[in-house]
């Protein structure tokens, strides 16, 4: 990459000083090319160049975008269009500070625009190309034969480019070098393959990848600092989890212990960001429900994780036994390790009996108690082995919640247990434990964004409407309003729309990249 | 990583106007023969033996923009008065005279038949004027805006002039000892 950058400048720097040179070389081997012209090669070689014409440009750059959208894959779509824009608009300046004509001497049998150093074409289809390959192709053998045939592409057009006189050699492969250039540190920097792998597998975009050196990694990272040796790694309930990678480690202690399963979560810097993210969205879209601050380091994110999980299980409360924080990469990766439950499945699909709606209900009596809110209630991070409800996922443990956290971590609740079983009985539980009141101001304070997506999306397939049978069993409460302004909510609304307004503008301002 | 997302949300932001204002290549002027754009303009029109350019711009006037590709060369100017694209000037092979009238060649226009064609007066001034050379053919086109004073041809007139093409093939053989092939001087190879 810095290769690339280096012969760009040399490009830019020594074309002036060196224009003579560059002319009478360029010319030479042009006049021996157009010296051996016939019909039949020039008319091979017009087809070959319409690759770099703006009707297959247009027809890739656009088939491209689709497929990015159909394929939800906005990252790689912006950075895509990210690339395509500022390799046209570099191009274009470098043409007018370069200025120089098209080739002396030789009839040009191909439409060209504008000044021919760097090639524009040739750069437009190289930045394309490449960003295909990067957002489209999975990693590994399929995208390294896609770059070889992307160099052909480029070599193909590049010579009948040269035949046809349209450009100098030297612009022809100034353009392809510069084009390779943008796409490849675009996509290198910004969807870097270990942290945004192109996959058709169904998942999430924030799992890492952990084969290969971050598999080692993890590897020796858990035996020299948890004292275990790591026998498998494997991806485990990815479809529920957003914020992490987590994963299922078959260890054996290093003094020859039995094995056993242990259950991990991978956190990285994407995390971090990702989560800032979503509270900036969260506080545009409903105010400052709760606290809001994001955390500033990875480290910080998983020392929370494992202090929340900590207190939890001091306090008694069905949660995994921790193990500690592994550091993969110092302040870059860390992962948080506990126990796993083995043979224990998600609420969603066991057996909701009595003794389990009594625990889920005195779960969250014990953590009003406790003055604690685990704030991300939803089948996914609710576990049933042997009868027994497990708790997991404390990230978002919030310690001295508001009232309103409290409340709504019952109403969940309540929910998911309803979906296996129904609202009624869980209803008569939950009088044992909590008064009419406190859950009418459950269901008053529960609606949209306060319950986790997977449960309303569970909610919404099971076809009954618990949140309304709860509300007629409960007593009668006014809805909690859960829209908070703030001079913050403001700002960052206002900055949203201005730099929305300026990412549209960039693309309207530039629609000739595409159109 | 927010560096790296400030440099290129920078990079853009800065970029983009340049994608949008005037556009095209340098302006092409008159007394400067080394300039590379009268080279791609002989290059657009090969057969061209006068080509157009920039020759004084009278206050009020300015560069708009230029668009030089393989079958013709585009000029414009701006006016504070007679508003952006005012004039635009257009070189090509050959042009159609058919419904414009001859008139007599301008001090600067020696050895080219011209030919004018107004189209209105009100509520702005429109009209276009044929320089039909050997070669090729350049057209003004005036389109100011509403209200603007016709006499303003006059200066639009002044601004645009043409060099011959032989002088910049003689410049090319100068400074690069290569040919500018075309008209005025031997055939391309190929």
């Amino acid at each position: 990459m810095v290769g690339y950058f280096v012969a760009t400048l040399i490009g830019v720097l020594l074309f002036e000083p060196m224009a003579r040179l560059y002319e009478r070389t360029d010319t030479s081997f042009l006049h021996l090319l157009a010296e051996g012209r016939n019909d039949i090669l020039t008319e091979i070689m017009q087809a070959i160049a319409l690759l770099s014409s703006r009707w297959v440009l247009r027809v890739l750059r656009w088939g491209t975008i689709i497929a990015l959208i159909a394929a939800r894959r906005w990252r790689h779509l912006f950075v895509f269009l990210g690339a395509l824009i500022t390799e046209e608009v570099v191009a274009y300046l470098l043409t007018l500070v370069i200025h120089r004509p098209r080739p002396l001497g030789v009839e040009i049998l191909a439409p060209w625009q504008g000044f021919s150093m760097p090639s524009r074409p040739m750069a437009s289809l190289a930045v394309t190309l490449v960003g295909m390959a990067y957002s489209l192709i999975p990693h590994g053998r399929y995208r390294d034969a896609a770059k070889w045939a992307i160099a052909g592409v480029l070599v193909g057009v590049g010579i009948a480019r040269l035949y046809l006189g349209v450009e100098a050699a030297s612009a022809c492969v100034f353009g392809g070098v510069l084009g390779v250039a943008i796409g490849l540190t675009a996509f290198r920097w910004f969807t870097p393959n270990d942290v945004f792998p192109v996959t058709y597998k169904k998942g999430k975009a924030a799992h890492l990848d952990v084969g290969g050196m971050r598999g080692e990694a993890i590897v020796t990272a858990v035996r020299d600092q948890l004292g275990y040796r790591v026998l498998d790694i494997k991806p485990v309930g990815l479809a529920g989890s957003g914020g992490s990678t987590p994963l299922r480690l078959k260890v054996r202690s290093e003094d020859g212990g039995p094995e056993r399963q242990l259950f991990a979560k991978l956190y990285a810097q994407n995390h971090v960001r990702a989560d800032r993210w979503y509270k900036i969205g969260r506080t545009i879209l409903y105010g400052a429900l709760e606290d809001e601050t994001p955390f500033g380091t990875v480290r910080r994110f998983v020392e929370y994780e494992d202090y929340a999980l900590r207190l939890m299980y001091d306090l008694e409360l069905p949660v995994p036994t921790p193990y500690g924080i592994v550091e993969i990469t110092p302040e870059r990766e860390y992962m948080i390790v506990m126990e796993f439950f083995d043979d224990a499945v998600e609420i969603g699909e066991a057996e909701v009996d009595d003794g389990v709606i009594e625990q889920g209900l005195r779960l969250v009596r014990e953590m009003w108690d406790e003055g604690l809110a685990h704030r991300d209630i939803k089948p996914a991070n609710l576990m049933v082995r042997d009868g027994q409800l497990k708790l997991i996922d404390v990230f978002f443990v919030q310690v001295r919640p508001s009232p309103w956290r409290q409340a709504v971590d019952l109403a969940n609740m309540m929910m998911v247990l309803a979906l296996r079983s129904d609202a009624p009985r869980v209803y008569e539980h939950a009088v044992g434990m909590f008064s009419p009141d406190e859950i009418a101001e459950a269901f008053a304070a529960t609606r949209g964004v306060a319950s986790p997506t997977q449960l309303r999306s569970m909610m919404k397939e099971d076809g009954r409407d618990l949140l309304e049978e709860f509300r007629a069993l409960a007593p009668d409460r006014d809805e909690v309003r859960i829209q908070r302004w703030s001079l913050r909510r403001v700002g960052l609304t206002v900055t949203a729309l201005l730099a929305a307004l300026v990412a549209l503008g960039l693309i309207v301002t530039n629609w000739a990249v595409f159109a | 990583m927010r560096w790296r997302s400030a440099l290129v949300i920078l990079a853009l932001v800065s970029a983009g106007p340049a994608c949008t204002g005037g556009g095209g290549e340098d302006m092409p002027v008159c007394s400067d023969l080394e300039a590379q754009v009268l080279v791609l303009e002989a290059q657009s029109v090969p057969s061209a033996t006068r080509l157009p350019c920039v020759a004084e711009l009278p206050p009020g006037w300015r560069f708009g923009g230029s668009l030089i590709k393989d079958t013709e060369t585009t000029l414009w100017l701006d006016s504070d008065r007679a508003g952006v694209h005012a004039l635009q000037v257009t070189m090509s092979a050959s042009c159609d005279i058919s419904s414009a009238v001859q008139v007599p060649p301008a001090a600067d226009e020696v050895g080219m038949t011209v030919y004018q064609e107004p189209e209105s007066l009100e509520p702005g001034f429109a009209g276009r004027r044929y320089l039909v050379f050997e070669g090729g053919c350049i057209i003004h086109e005036y389109a100011f805006a509403d209200g603007t004073e016709p006499t303003l041809v006059i200066e639009a007139d002044l601004a645009i002039s043409t060099v011959a093409r032989r002088d910049i093939v003689a410049q090319v053989q100068d400074s690069l000892d290569l040919t500018l092939c075309g008209a005025e001087a031997p055939p391309c190879v190929g």
